[in-house]
């Protein structure tokens, strides 16, 4: 088998096996479908380039999700307009809700709504946040987050906290 | 309890080493001064994280086709490999005919200069293109944790890379013109039209590479201001 088809077959493996993983993170970065696909493509295009490179010194889970952060963490930091516009469309979903639904705890929403405040409320959290909880909610170790992020498991610890109480301030804010 | 073994005093004992380390102790001397922000209770955070944590994994997703995905993610790396061997076989080409026409001893001078110079600014160029796609490539791989500091260098390559598109149009602009004026001379037609085009030509490329300047250095100063927060 020559290794271009080799390749191929584990490109398609991985994409398989990740592609929720990934779908997932990607939600709690990018609110607009369109862009999701975009970044999605983006995620896949690298993990092409990068498997020739692959030493299997760390598992594939690691790998892909560490390619995924750097593309999203890239997106966030640059997307300076995007944010702005977001934030705007936001602050008319809000509006729309308020009209909509008296503020409730976030257990007597449905499983639909409270999905898509999650994922909203992970979206307003600082960068550093938004990394370490979309991979613990993917029930990622301190050890995995850790390797991906390449920081301490300290640092993960610590910061996993804060964001934690932050995102349970902003879902009830919202 | 000792005194001395008190957690409280466990602050005193820590010698800060890293950055990443002083982290949490900043985090204790700065702990919010509001009376009005209560901290939260860790039950509750542990009660909703499990929730929280079963509502993220159950989300839906839209299937990818994942061979469609195979097909247009080789077509990209193709179109981009196929562009820099173009850049490249340009170049190339545009050295090899300067030299063919130098050793030749041609007559027409005007096109050997703006062969030989061409293709000695396509090399820069060509560099740029490399090393700023090595970059970016490089920063994929490393830590996301630096992404914000990536996306700077990132960045700041990509004005440098402006700035020589911006240089380069002051240059090839009296060149161009000088070419065209030493080719026109052996023609019967007015190089007028020619005139206009070219220039009309290089001043489109020098302000669409401004805007993108100006697009970038925006991009900077806010990267700039969430990395040092």
């Amino acid at each position: 088998m020559n290794p271009s088809s080799n390749n191929q077959e584990i490109f398609t493996e991985w994409m398989t096996e990740y592609e929720k993983l990934l779908r997932h993170i990607i939600t709690g970065f990018e609110a607009k479908p369109a862009i999701q696909d975009e970044l999605f493509q983006e995620i896949a295009l690298n993990i092409w380039r990068a498997l020739p490179s692959f030493r299997h010194d760390s598992a594939v889970k690691t790998f892909v999700a560490r390619i995924a952060h750097n593309i999203l963490a890239t997106h966030v930091s640059k997307a300076v307009k995007s944010v702005k516009v977001d934030q705007d469309i936001d602050a008319l979903n809000q509006e729309a809700e308020k009209d909509q639904i008296q503020p409730t705890p976030y257990q007597s929403l449905d499983k639909e709504q409270r999905q898509a405040r999650l994922a909203k409320s992970i979206r307003q959290l600082k960068l550093d946040q938004q990394q370490v909880i979309t991979l613990a909610l993917e029930g990622m170790s301190y050890q995995e987050i850790s390797d991906v992020l390449v920081i301490t498991t300290n640092l993960v610890g610590v910061r996993l906290q804060r964001a934690k109480a932050a995102l349970i301030k902003l879902m009830e804010a919202v | 309890m000792n005194k001395d073994e008190s957690p409280l005093n466990e602050k005193g004992k820590v010698i800060l080493q890293t950055k990443s380390q002083a982290e949490p102790l900043l985090d204790v001397t700065t702990l919010p001064k509001s009376s009005h922000t209560k901290p939260l209770d860790t039950s509750v955070i542990d009660e909703q994280w499990a929730e929280m944590t079963q509502d993220w994994q159950s989300q839906p997703f839209v299937k990818t086709d994942i061979n469609k995905l195979l097909r247009q993610t080789k077509q990209r790396t193709l179109i981009a490999k196929l562009l820099l061997s173009l850049d490249i076989i340009a170049t190339i080409g545009m050295l090899v005919a300067g030299i063919y026409m130098w050793i030749n001893n041609t007559k027409d001078e005007a096109t050997m200069i703006y062969l030989g110079g061409g293709g000695a600014l396509s090399v820069i160029f060509v560099y740029f293109a490399v090393k700023f796609r090595v970059t970016a490539w490089r920063s994929n791989c490393g830590s996301p944790d630096k992404a914000i500091e990536h996306a700077i260098a990132g960045c700041m390559s990509s004005l440098s890379y402006i700035k020589l598109i911006k240089l380069f149009c002051f240059v090839i602009c009296p060149v161009s013109n000088w070419y065209l004026f030493t080719a026109s001379q052996h023609m019967s037609k007015s190089p007028m039209f020619g005139f206009i085009f070219l220039n009309v030509f290089i001043i489109s490329i020098w302000l669409i590479a401004h805007t993108f300047y100006a697009r970038r250095m925006k991009e900077l100063k806010f990267l700039k201001s969430i990395d040092s927060k």
